[in-house]
């Protein structure tokens, strides 16, 4: 851990909301990726990020200073998001799923990353979090484990499936053909 | 296209979706700040807990002490050994290539190491331990290194930062590992 | 005829394909032997060998996790094994169980876990004190809602059933709060004890009638509760 983030965190534990703000700076980013990657809906990923941070901070203590603190940080806001998903489904309103984007927004974008975009969208939610965090977090297999407390060998499972079906989704729809290298 | 491509793809299709997003995340550190800052202090549970306890406790006398010393013995004595219960063939397995000494250890054998052995030279390292019904947690020590998550295990739980594996056995439920 | 008998049960014993516990278990004496002889004040060494007697005669301790356990303590400065020690005995004197053998864990097998962990001895001690204050307050609330008897059994008297449960209902707020990183009024904390409750049961650790009776009576405010009690002592 980088000396001045270890800093932030001991300022933090001794109450030093400004540390924590700075913490939040930081990673409010990589968070609220995990947050959408469960909750496939930016507002509610928006209040996830917001509820990760004040429970992280409630919960600092319990962090060991010897992990890797993002990972700590990561895991806590996949059990938020995972928790407000779950009430979410026990109040049976659906949210409303996001589209890539506005159709008449994609006619002049990319229609390869659109494609992507869909195919990533239309994973199943655990499946979903694993590509986010393996893609767009860069971590490895151990850390995503840890993060979503799933054996390593799943994790593998899971990476293996997910490309096929992003894969299958892609061919489908003709943006790449039937074998690629 | 090849596959390295369509990596690309993805990682430059999840960036511009989180960055699409997270122009709602404007502010947020002063969002989160103030929401602290309004919430009462609260001392961590730890604390609440040391304050709790630093109340004594009473301490058995002597002669209480040899009146229970005494009747315990009675009792033991009068208590029948209970039955044997079944005990059901578990398999312990790690894949541990290039380890000098793999062992378990768990609730089973009071948290004591029961090697594993791996006589072909595979890596892949195995114990059978005959376990009666119950609830057992785990964890391997490769070369005296804590490796808590096998992937066998029915639960997880993280001990100050490590992860034991949990495993039940018995109750007629097929044993995955056996 | 004694020379063949003791042939015939070595024999047998020998024969088992049982490889746990790979030692003998020890005699409650042996553990007792053993307590004798550790650096201790005498009159704590005399009330812990009293609980621990009454815990290993009734079903609340067992003589091979026991003596584990005390050769570990006995590695320790004196002052870090009392300490740890008095959690046990206070636990043993208000009848609980503090250690489930070679199966379950409790107490014992937790400090025996932590040490295997290489933690040190004064979380070894907060973390046993706050396992003590969710048993006490598991009772507390259980005996209250009607589910467990209204007064627990003596320490040396035969062990009640419904101690076991007490037990396993305290071990999985425990760990929620403890091992989880979940605060005691998430309402996580019901799904996941109901959940180890039934996996207990299917495993045959729980009573048929526990289960059909003590499980379904459970509800999230009685956890709450317990968890209310055990970590906010101060609103007592």
């Amino acid at each position: 851990m980088p000396a001045e983030e270890l800093e932030l965190i001991q300022r933090s534990l001794n109450g030093d909301l400004e540390a924590w703000g700075e913490i939040v700076a930081r990673y409010k980013e990589a968070v609220f990726a995990v947050a959408l990657s469960i909750l496939r809906n930016r507002a509610d990923a928006e209040d996830a990020t917001q509820d990760a941070f004040l429970r992280a901070y409630e919960n600092l203590r319990r962090y060991d200073l010897s992990r890797k603190f993002s990972t700590w940080l990561f895991t806590v806001a996949a059990n938020v998001a995972k928790n407000a998903l779950r009430k979410r489904r026990r109040a049976k309103d659906p949210p409303v799923e996001e589209v890539a984007r506005d159709p008449a927004e994609e006619v002049h974008a990319d229609l390869r990353l659109a494609a992507v975009r869909r195919a990533v969208q239309a994973l199943p939610p655990d499946y979903r979090t694993l590509v986010f965090l393996y893609y767009w977090h860069g971590l490895g297999v151990a850390e995503i484990a840890e993060v979503l407390r799933i054996p390593e060998g799943t994790v593998k499972t899971r990476l293996f499936r997910a490309r096929a079906m992003i894969r299958a989704r892609l061919v489908e729809e003709g943006v790449i053909p039937d074998a690629v290298g | 296209m090849r596959w390295d491509e369509v990596e690309e793809l993805v990682r430059a299709a999840l960036a511009e979706e989180v960055r699409e997003g997270a122009r709602r995340l404007a502010g947020l550190e002063e969002r989160v700040v103030g929401e602290l800052a309004r919430r009462p202090v609260r001392r961590s549970p730890w604390a609440r807990l040391r304050e709790f306890f630093r109340q004594p406790v009473p301490r058995w006398a002597l002669v209480g002490a040899a009146c229970a010393l005494l009747l315990g013995f009675a009792l033991g004595r009068l208590t029948a050994p209970k039955p044997i219960p079944q005990f059901a063939p578990n398999l312990f397995v790690i894949a541990a290539p290039g380890a000098r000494q793999v062992a378990v250890v768990g609730d089973f054998s009071a948290w004591q190491p029961i090697p594993l052995s791996d006589p072909d030279r595979d890596g892949i390292w195995t114990a059978v331990i005959p376990l009666p019904p119950g609830r057992y947690e785990y964890a391997f020590l490769v070369d005296g290194k804590w490796v808590g998550q096998d992937p066998l295990a029915q639960e997880y739980l993280r001990t100050f930062g490590e992860y034991v594996s949990v495993r039940y056995v018995g109750g007629g439920r097929a044993d995955r590992s056996s | 005829m004694r020379i063949a008998l003791l042939s015939l049960i070595a024999l047998g014993v020998l024969a088992q394909p049982v490889v746990l516990p790979s030692s003998p278990c020890p005699a409650p004496e042996e553990v007792l032997q053993f307590l004798l002889g550790m650096d201790l004040a005498p009159e704590f060494r005399a009330a812990v060998a009293g609980a621990l007697s009454a815990g290993m005669a009734t079903g609340r301790a067992t003589p091979t996790v026991s003596l584990l356990l005390l050769q570990d303590l006995a590695r320790l400065p004196r002052e870090a094994a009392e300490r740890i020690l008095e959690v046990i005995r206070f636990a043993l004197a208000q009848g609980f169980i503090v250690d489930t053998g070679l199966v379950g864990s409790s107490m014992m097998n937790e400090a025996r876990k932590l040490l295997a962990l290489g933690r040190k001895p004064e979380e070894i001690e907060a973390v046993l004190r706050m396992r003590l204050a969710v048993l006490l307050a598991t009772r507390s609330v259980l005996s209250r809602s009607g589910v467990v008897a209204a007064s627990p059994a003596p320490p040396d008297k035969p062990l009640p059933p419904e101690e076991r449960f007490v037990l396993e209902v305290a071990w999985a707020v425990g760990d929620f709060v403890l091992w989880e990183g979940g605060a005691f009024a998430d309402p996580r904390l019901f799904p996941f004890v109901q959940g180890r409750l039934n996996r207990l049961c299917s495993v045959g650790v729980l009573s048929a009638e526990q289960c059909q009776r003590s499980v379904v009576a459970l509800t999230p405010e009685m956890l709450q509760e317990i968890g209310r009690l055990a970590f906010q002592p101060e609103r007592r």
